[in-house]
């Protein structure tokens, strides 16, 4: 009977990232294939709409939120912490920029205004994912799950605001807040909803986490104590601190694109399933897609924003959404082949 | 009377869902992917019936459990993908299958006629719910500690180097464990459905499955210790709407108290003694990379 064993090998970097380029257009193929057949449209025409999104400024409204959340989460994942809560901390920052915004005197005035919503965004993110992030720490619980848990705890915070305190005078019975002042408004451009400002600040990120990562001595101890915590206390850096650190900073970035949803994007304050709108948990893949490179980051997040606004140009009533999930889940199943196809091959001896 | 509360369907459910969690966990495979089956079983069960009746919607569940584990231990074993990378992703696409699958169901209930709402002439009463809860955690625990096999099943989950140097299989046992533990939590879905909701909407069961793994945390993955977090959270994720309408606590407080209180047990648990003393899994979702027995 022949043996099958399954042997460690190095792709050199330009084939494998051949590889998860074949993943990545394979995906684009899934997408057609399953809107087409799911939704009863023809080929061509989603074809053609799929190529038109990757090339449409629109989706940079989603980048401004991958990009981002990406690189903190690849912060923590390279040292092996399983930060699964990006979708609680955007909700927490949310939260936390539109009560500057609304409910402080900052939020009347022009640009200190959207600075300190964007500063209590970044803060209450962060502090959402460090309660996880201690209890790991100090406790040695697994922080896979109260990440998991927090997300669903964020959520039910955001909702009581807005259906109960927060809601606001002229909406309606919507649940949702007034809309923030003008002055905390992040300006769009022209025929666009996204603001260049944010943009500039996401990209901003891509080299300080890079230089963080790969240059700094924190950061070196980080990306070691993934593979081996013993190694790096023993070089005299406490494990417990990188821990926290790593939280702290997934978890601030996090929030700060959910304060940035709130003066950029919806203008208030909306229920939290609205504001994650499962974007956190897209994200985690956005930093695997990218082998938690920071300098990679864009691309991957570039990619995934576009498939993520494909749902939008895809406007057929209830089933757009969950078919939006079915397949953005089968372009990432692609892409763990992919990291299979690079890391690993399939021997069969006779 | 309060045994009749304690032990009613939803309880059965839960319970399953988490001992069938716990045999998956205690062979070292992280099973995130859970709350995605969870929901998918919910729209599949519920369509099957309408469509096939109860019977043939039993069975074609239990398959599904089946394929489900065989499509994990597709992506940990031979992929030696990460196990919550694994989890995450299945969850996704079943996240969205579960909503198709689901509007088939309610399309073909308008198409024939019949009520949205299954009906069964047959509830289950507390005796039966008592004794089938019984039967599932003893029946697990003979499982994991007094066979042959569920002792393989544990040395995986503690040391899959170990146990493959004593001769174990580690791919294997863990398939089997995946089977098997699918099996029992798709049994659990099944008695959701047909005896507790009788109907479906979107994304219903959604963070059940998360609940069912803390559950499983909290008791240190010992199938005898679950009964007791099982009782307590059921009955208080079913009562919750009483508070509400009792004392006008908003339903978005109680809504997170399930998630809050599970964060809190899980860390009293680990916390106490009793963590340090009972084995745990050591090596859940440890990828388990078979070439590497020599270095």
């Amino acid at each position: 009977m022949p043996k099958i064993a399954v042997v460690r090998r190095d792709l050199p970097p330009t084939l494998s990232a051949v590889v998860r380029l074949g993943a990545a257009l394979a995906g684009i193929g899934i997408a057609i294939l399953s809107i087409s057949v799911i939704l009863g449209v023809d080929a061509w025409t989603v074809t053609e709409r799929v190529v038109g999104t990757f090339l449409r400024p629109d989706m940079i409204r989603y980048l401004i939120v991958f990009l981002p959340v990406g690189l903190g989460l690849a912060v923590a994942y390279h040292a092996r912490l399983w930060n699964l809560g990006a979708e609680g901390q955007i909700v927490m920052g949310a939260v936390a920029a539109a009560y500057v915004a609304l409910f402080t005197p900052l939020g009347e005035i022009r640009v200190v205004g959207p600075l300190a919503a964007l500063l209590a965004a970044s803060l209450a993110g962060a502090l959402w994912a460090l309660l996880p992030g201690i209890l790991r720490a100090y406790l040695n619980v697994n922080e896979a799950i109260t990440t998991l848990m927090m997300n669903y705890v964020a959520y039910s915070l955001c909702n009581y605001l807005v259906y109960g305190p927060w809601r606001g005078r002229r909406v309606y019975g919507y649940p949702e807040t007034d809309l923030i002042p003008d002055a905390s408004k992040l300006q769009w451009v022209h025929g666009y909803s996204f603001s260049p400002w944010s943009l500039v600040i996401a990209i901003a990120f891509v080299p300080v986490i890079y230089l963080f990562l790969y240059k700094t001595r924190i950061g070196t101890a980080l990306r070691g104590y993934g593979s081996s915590p013993a190694a790096v206390e023993l070089s005299g850096i406490s494990g417990t601190r990188l821990i926290i650190l790593a939280f702290f900073v997934s978890g601030a970035l996090a929030g700060l694109v959910g304060g940035n949803e709130i003066l950029m994007y919806h203008r208030k304050l909306v229920p939290g399933e609205k504001i994650g709108a499962g974007m956190g948990f897209v994200s985690i893949m956005v930093a695997w897609l990218a082998d938690l490179n920071p300098a990679l980051m864009p691309l991957s997040a570039y990619y995934v924003s576009a498939l993520h606004y494909l749902r939008m140009v895809m406007q057929v009533g209830e089933l757009t959404e969950p078919v939006a999930r079915f397949f953005i889940g089968l372009v990432f199943m692609l892409l763990l082949v992919s990291i299979f196809v690079s890391k690993y091959k399939v021997v069969i001896r006779k | 009377m309060i045994v009749e509360e304690l032990f009613e369907s939803f309880f059965l459910f839960l319970l399953l869902a988490a001992v069938g969690d716990i045999i998956v966990e205690r062979s070292g495979v992280l099973n995130l992917g859970i709350d995605g089956f969870i929901t998918l079983i919910f729209a599949l069960c519920y369509s099957a019936t309408i469509a096939y009746g109860p019977v043939a919607s039993l069975a074609l569940v239990l398959v599904a459990g089946a394929i489900y584990a065989l499509l994990i231990a597709l992506f940990v074993n031979l992929l030696h993908s990460s196990h919550v990378l694994t989890g995450l992703v299945t969850n996704m696409v079943f996240y969205g299958l579960s909503v198709l699958i689901g509007y088939w169901g309610l399309d073909l209930a308008t198409e024939r006629g019949v009520p949205r709402t299954l009906s069964i002439s047959t509830p289950l009463d507390w005796r039966t719910v008592l004794a089938l809860s019984i039967l599932a955690v003893s029946a697990t625990w003979v499982f994991l500690y007094r066979t042959r096999i569920g002792t393989a099943v544990r040395a995986c989950g503690y040391n899959p180097r170990s146990a493959d140097y004593l001769g174990v299989n580690v791919w294997r046992t863990r398939l089997l464990s995946l089977v098997l533990g699918y099996i029992i939590i798709a049994l659990g879905g099944y008695v959701y459905v047909l005896f507790y909701s009788k109907a479906w909407t979107p994304y219903i069961g959604m963070g059940y499955g998360f609940l069912a793994l803390a559950l499983a945390i909290s008791s240190l993955w010992h199938p005898l210790l679950i009964t007791l977090p099982t009782v307590i959270f059921s009955y208080l994720l079913r009562s919750l709407y009483v508070y509400q309408l009792e004392y006008g606590i908003s339903q978005y407080i109680l809504s997170m108290i399930p998630y809050l209180a599970s964060i809190v047990f899980i860390t009293a648990v680990i916390a106490s003694p009793l963590g340090k003393k009972l084995p745990i899994p050591k090596a859940l979702g440890e990828i388990y990379y078979k070439e590497e027995r020599a270095a």
